[in-house]
This record gives C-alpha cells, structure tokens and sequence, in this order.
C-alpha cells in the first residue's frame, strides 16, 4: 500500500531531522539572551517574576501579536460555525435542565473561582502567574456557569465591549510607552517601586490586568459559540 | 528520586497517547488527551517552570477536554453518532 | 532533561502517526493535540539546567544570584502563550469539523472526496 509506506517514510525523516536535537548535551550556562535578561531584568523592570518580564516586556510585541492570533482564530470559530436559518430541530429545543448538585456546586464555587483568577492576574509580576494564566481561570469559572445554567452566558456584547476595550487598552499602553519613554510597550513610564511588593514593576500589571479580560472574553466566547448559546 | 517520578508519569503519558490514537471510542480518546495534559503540568513542575505548569493544568486537562467534548455534543446533535 | 525531551519526541511522533493514520476528523484532532504537548515538553526541557530554579526573585534567590541559580526564563515564556493559542487554533480546528459534519453528513475523510487527487 503507497500511502502506509509514505506515512512510514515520512515518519523515518521528521526521526532523522530530529534526532539531533534530542541529544543535544545538557547545557550548564544559560546562553548569552537569557543570562542578560536574568541579570538585568529586575533592576530594569521591577517584576519578580522573570517570566511575566519577558511576556509582558522582552517579548512585548510578540505577546500582542499572539493575542491577534488568539482573536483570529476567535473569529474564525464564529464565523465557521455562523448559520443563518435556524431550521435545524436540534437547535431550537428547549436546553436541558442541569442537575441540582452542578448548579448548587456552580453557585458555591463560582465567586473563589473568579477570586482566584482575579489573585493570579494581579500578581503576576511578583509571583507565578499573569494575565494568561488568571484569564483562563476566569474562563473556567463562566464555563461552569454556562454549564449549571443554560441559557445564562454572559451577554454577547458584553463579552465583545470587554474584548475590545482591553485590547484598545493594552495597545493604548504600548504607544503611551512609545510617547513618554521612547520605545513602543515600554514599560516604565510608571515607577517601578519596591521589587516584590504588589504595586510595583511599572506598567507590567497593568498589561497583565489587560491581557487577562482579553484571554477570558476570547475563550468564553469559543466555548459560547461550540455551545450556541445565542451567538 | 526525581527520576522515577519523571519515568512513571512518562509512561503514563506513553501509555494514553498510544490509548487516545488506537481507541475506537471518541470520548475515551478524549478523556486520554485530558490526561496527558494534567501529567504534562506535573513534569513543568519538576523542569522548574510554574508558570506554564499553571497554564497548562487549566488548559491542556480542562479546557481542551471542554471544547473536545462540546463539539462532539454539537455533532451528535446534527445527527447520530458514529465511531471511527 | 534528556528524558523528557525524549518523551517529547515520542509523544511528537505518536501524533503524528495518529494525524496521518485516523481516518476520523475528531481523531486527527485528537492526534494534533497530542503533538502540540510533545512540542511544548521539548521546548521547555531545552530551557532546563540541572540543579536550577524558577526565574521568580524571591527570599529563596535573590536578584545577584539569578544568573547562576535560575532557569533560562523565555522558553516558559514562548511556551506559555503557545499553550494558549493551541487552545484557541483547537478550537478552530474542531470547528471546521462540526461545519464539515453540517454540509456532508460525515467525519470520515474518504468520505470527502471534493478535493481528492
């Protein structure tokens, strides 16, 4: 059979084009980018966390165009799943009813769950977590509402206000770096404080707080539309 | 010490990668994806990166799972299921 | 770790091979997923130093230690938002599926037959 022999083939080579990489010795020094970001990053930025700097500051820009992507592929999933005569049965029948113990779980839970996203996003400079991290949380906490109570996601536009608005923020952030301290997604056009206390590290929290609702709005909103709610 | 772990949850995740490929039933594969991501936020842990432990505990063992789960429910609902 | 770069490898491939051999869409999903956490397992293991922490300063590692104590921070950082968009582009994927199911009534690919050489 030709196929199975291309898929073995192709198989033979990714091994081959690969293998050296897993080889690879163990290095002991960190290359020349990561052991300046680790010597400098904190008296430059303020942030604890190395990570979230390099998100949110080093790697800035790519972080913007990621969360395009991300808003993108959003569209993308509305717009593929878009349907305009609403003919078939399955989807105008009334939704079942959740059971009792899921929406009594989902009311009990569901305010430590928005607490706990809300802690990681605002403390994602000083300790592991940021806006990517709180903003899928909080994600999970509508989905758990969407789930007990069908019918009861968020409203569409208000997801989409808050999708927009963050990324006007986050971007409107970016040129205010460009404006007062000469580099686009500069983040010390705040002070950057005492490293390790919560206001601290500039601008860094403040983009985190946007990327957060961005990532949220955008996954509630594929979950609202695999689920057709209303979208 | 830290080898043994790092071993056991390699061959677990060995075991439902090969699971979830060759399984006939679509939730099980599911289910088997789920797990591999859950053991994958352990072993960030042991290679030092919180950070994409959390992440990945959120996303790769439940949101994925989720989305997974309510495509397959919306296919079922345009009509029947089928396997494989 | 060599280990678990290797694991990244084998899981790279076992999807792979899942991707080219399922003739189901969800399955072929589910085959993309799989190798989408290989990827991610390397990329972070070529970032690991024996021995080493987590780049966050704190009382335990303090900001003139970190070039000698840390891990090297931007392969957690690529990873991190790769994570993420794999989510979305999942979520992407699986959609493209229901439509398919919508128009064609089937998830086996022989069955689809428009764009076959």
């Amino acid at each position: 059979m030709i196929k199975r022999s291309l898929i073995v083939l192709l198989l033979i080579v990714t091994a081959y084009i690969l293998y050296p990489l897993a080889i690879l010795p163990p290095q002991d020094n960190l290359g020349n980018a990561a052991a300046a970001i680790t010597a400098d990053g904190v008296t430059d930025l303020g942030a604890a966390n190395l990570v979230t700097s390099v998100i949110v500051s080093y790697r800035g820009l790519d972080t913007l165009g990621e969360v395009t992507v991300l808003f993108l592929a959003t569209a993308g999933v509305g717009f593929v799943l878009f349907r305009k005569r609403k003919s078939d049965t399955a989807d105008t029948e009334v939704p079942r009813q959740a059971s009792e113990f899921l929406q009594t779980g989902a009311i009990f839970l569901w305010p430590y769950i928005v607490i706990l996203g809300i802690f990681i996003i605002f403390h994602g400079h000083i300790s592991p977590g940021g806006g990517f991290q709180g903003g899928v949380i909080l994600a999970m906490a509508f989905l758990l509402i969407m789930l007990a109570f069908p019918g009861k996601a968020l409203p569409e536009g208000f997801r989409h206000a808050m999708e927009s608005l963050s990324g006007l923020a986050y971007v409107g952030i970016a040129i205010a770096g460009l404006a007062i301290a000469g580099d686009f997604l500069n983040t010390r056009i705040l002070p950057t404080g005492q490293t390790g206390s919560l206001i601290s590290a500039g601008a860094i929290p403040l983009i985190s707080v946007a990327i957060g609702i961005k990532v949220g709005a955008e996954m509630v909103t594929i979950l609202a539309h695999l689920r057709k709610e209303e979208a | 010490m830290i080898i043994f772990l790092l071993i056991f949850l390699g061959i677990i995740m060995l075991v439902a990668a090969i699971f979830a490929v060759m399984t006939k039933e679509l939730i099980a594969a599911i289910l088997a994806t789920g797990l591999i991501g859950l053991m994958a936020s352990v072993i960030f842990i042991v290679l030092a990166a919180p950070d994409v432990a959390m992440t990945e505990a959120a996303i790769g063992s439940g949101l994925t799972m989720v989305v997974f789960l309510l495509a397959l429910r919306r296919i079922r609902q345009l009509g029947g299921s089928d396997n494989d | 770790m060599t280990l678990v770069s290797i694991l990244g490898f084998v899981l790279i491939a076992v999807g792979l091979w899942g991707m080219l051999t399922r003739r189901n869409l969800i399955k072929i999903i589910v085959g993309f997923s799989i190798m989408d956490t290989g990827v991610h397992l390397v990329i972070v293991s070529l970032g690991f130093i024996k021995g080493r922490t987590a780049p966050i300063i704190n009382k335990a590692l303090s900001a003139g230690d970190a070039p000698s104590r840390a891990v090297d921070p931007i392969p957690s950082a690529l990873v991190l938002t790769a994570i993420v968009i794999g989510l979305a582009v999942t979520a992407l994927l699986l959609s493209f599926a229901v439509r398919i199911y919508r128009e064609k009534r089937t998830l086996n690919i022989d069955d689809i037959s428009e764009l076959k050489w």
